[in-house]
């Protein structure tokens, strides 16, 4: 998207609520008002800096070189599904119960 | 006591038992108005007394046999609460612990409390806790850093001996630093993350947080290591670096951080860094002074790579499998949106914001892969910096510790539901931003996976009397350079023989000494 820079700062209420939508989150009025002007703020930071102007050469690295990736097998942990459901706030038998979906 | 080393010679001798030892700890837990602690166990005696035991009738016994420790409450201690400092988690027990914790179990550590933290681990002042924020126990007006500020605050006013904290951004180095003690960032990998709550998983480590430099290497000998557990696990081979702490600069090199010396770092920082150039240069060091250009960049880059991950793992938080959850709803995407607006904290909710936005259709490249380039440039820049260099200097943190927010000043926190709530509402600063910006000098070292350390130089002058810090960045898996190199400036420093406390919860109170 090619943007200019004032554009790219212009984070409004409807953005706020689009996002928390997305997060599943629900802010009141104020909140929204409140997290505009902030993430404006931040964003218009992030935009002075231009991380875009950086050497495009550098691709991020999927994983750092000093880490391994474990084996990919199953380690079962004893009584694990058990306990899991133990900590739901509502659970029925070894189900967790939930309102309905729909 | 001073540190664990004297508590554990004491313990061979028999002049102390492990029962003195933490009723010390808790004696001193009753009087604390930091609100470091956000529960304590209830079987920290009985393991004492256990503890003790072992001792007297000869049987073997652990590295840390009988020391209290402290938690910070993001690190799962099985059947105990951790709370991540949210009220999301507010009542959630652990059902396993950290690898980290069994290891410190195994050698016979007692853990006297969970500390509190900036939610999730998200703020710099330990502010943002839905707990309350805690107070610097040099000076109650000021807080103690962030994210694992209750860590600092607790070995600092004795109410443990030591404590593990994480750090994602600085959350270790900076509150150690704001309360002059020894913090560890280790190497991305060497000690797992299994059972510690993640913020953003791809920048944090746990480590450990301590009154001299020898007590943290002895955490780490025992915390380090490969665990089949943890995906990011490193299989480099481990060794026993407090016992091989050379105190020496000696023929070292070392380069300092230009940006050291910007307008934004206080002058007394500046002479804090200045001073130690000096005694590094006096004992045989070589000090070049190095141009980071991709600085101002530094906080851009790592706050939207950590929002961004934290958005993703956050999203674990749902009501249904654990946690918190919402009363009187009939639906469940209701009970999705209630839960998490009803159990996120303000600054958490803000963060999981600008990360969703930032990996948005639209802004993805623009803000998200911008950022994962510039913190590869970052990584070739510091891998070609430590082909010239042993290690790299600069402050810990541009000032001293700031000011608790206004609103948060006067509050006293309890643990109760109704006073959690108000805690979290009220926190509201006047600028975030100069709260991210105070990050500068730690983020680096999360953004490339290096290890780092803040080691206390002295105090500010005036009438705030608090900490300064400064820190060492050491080549990946180069932790042994560290422990040496700060070894040296703690002993030339000599910042325990300064008089420790200031300024405490009265006249007369001593948190530090014991």
């Amino acid at each position: 998207m090619e943007t200019s820079d004032d554009q790219k700062a212009d984070i409004g209420i409807d953005e706020i609520e689009r996002l928390a939508q997305l997060s599943k989150i629900k802010l009141s009025d104020e909140e929204q008002k409140e997290l505009a002007q902030e993430l404006k703020l931040l964003l218009n930071h992030f935009n002075q800096v231009n991380l875009s102007s950086t050497n495009n050469n550098h691709n991020p690295s999927s994983n750092f070189s000093n880490s391994n990736l474990r084996d990919d097998h199953v380690a079962a942990f004893e009584n694990a599904a058990d306990q899991l459901v133990e900590l739901a706030p509502q659970s029925q038998g070894r189900l967790y119960k939930t309102p309905l979906v729909l | 006591m001073k540190d664990i080393q004297e508590g554990l010679s004491l313990l061979e001798q028999g002049q102390l038992t492990s029962l003195e030892w933490v009723e010390q700890c808790l004696q001193k837990q009753k009087g604390d108005q930091s609100n470091a602690l956000i529960s304590v166990s209830e079987e920290t005696l009985n393991q004492a007394k256990k503890s003790d035991e072992k001792r007297k009738n000869k049987k073997p016994i652990g590295r840390l046999e009988g020391v209290p420790l402290s938690i910070k409450d993001m690190i799962c201690v099985k059947g105990q609460r951790t709370t991540a400092g949210s009220r999301i988690l507010e009542n959630y027990v652990a059902p396993y612990s950290a690898t980290l914790i069994e290891k410190l179990e195994a050698e016979g550590a007692i853990f006297v409390g969970k500390t509190n933290m900036d939610e999730f681990g998200m703020g710099s002042r330990n502010e943002n806790s839905a707990f309350g924020s805690v107070r610097n126990p040099w000076n109650s007006a000021h807080c103690p850093g962030g994210s694992s500020g209750g860590s600092a605050a607790a070995v600092a006013s004795g109410l443990s001996l030591a404590s593990i904290g994480t750090d994602t951004g600085g959350s270790i180095r900076q509150p150690a630093s704001h309360c002059g003690l020894v913090g560890l960032k280790p190497t991305y990998g060497r000690v797992s993350r299994f059972g510690v709550i993640a913020y953003a998983s791809s920048l944090e480590q746990a480590g450990p947080i301590a009154r001299t430099v020898k007590d943290a290497a002895l955490l780490f000998d025992i915390i380090a290591g490969h665990d089949p557990k943890d995906g990011t696990s490193s299989s480099e081979g481990t060794q026993a670096w407090s016992k091989n702490i050379q105190a020496s600069v000696k023929a070292k090199k070392i380069g300092l951080v230009r940006q050291s010396f910007s307008d934004e770092v206080s002058s007394e920082v500046k002479g804090s860094i200045e001073a130690v150039r000096k005694e590094i240069e006096a004992a045989g060091g070589q000090v070049e002074e190095v141009d980071l250009k991709e600085f101002s960049a530094l906080i851009s880059t790592y706050y939207l790579i950590a929002t961004c991950e934290a958005s993703s793992n956050l999203s674990r938080y749902d009501g249904v499998r654990y946690g918190y959850q919402s009363e009187g709803v009939t639906r469940l995407e209701d009970l999705y949106v209630r839960t998490r607006s009803e159990g996120f904290g303000r600054e958490v909710k803000k963060r999981i914001l600008l990360g969703t936005f930032a990996l948005s259709h639209g802004y993805y490249d623009e803000y998200y892969l911008s950022a994962c380039r510039m913190r590869e440039q970052l990584r070739q820049k510091f891998k070609d910096l430590f082909s010239k260099f042993d290690l790299i200097l600069s402050p810990c943190a541009p000032t001293v510790a700031p000011k608790l927010a206004p609103k948060l000043e006067q509050k006293n926190s309890t643990q109760s539901h109704a006073s959690t709530v108000q805690a979290s509402k009220g926190v509201k600063k006047e600028n975030d931003l100069q709260e991210y910006l105070e990050d500068i000098f730690t983020v680096a070292a999360n953004l490339c996976g290096a290890p780092a350390i803040s080691v206390p130089v002295g105090i500010s002058q005036g009438s705030e009397k608090l900490p300064i810090g400064v820190q060492l960045m050491a080549p990946w898996f180069k932790e042994d350079t560290l422990f040496d190199a700060a070894s040296f400036i703690e002993k030339t420093f000599e910042f325990q023989k300064i008089p420790e406390v200031v300024q405490m919860w009265g006249a007369g109170q001593s948190g530090v000494q014991s």
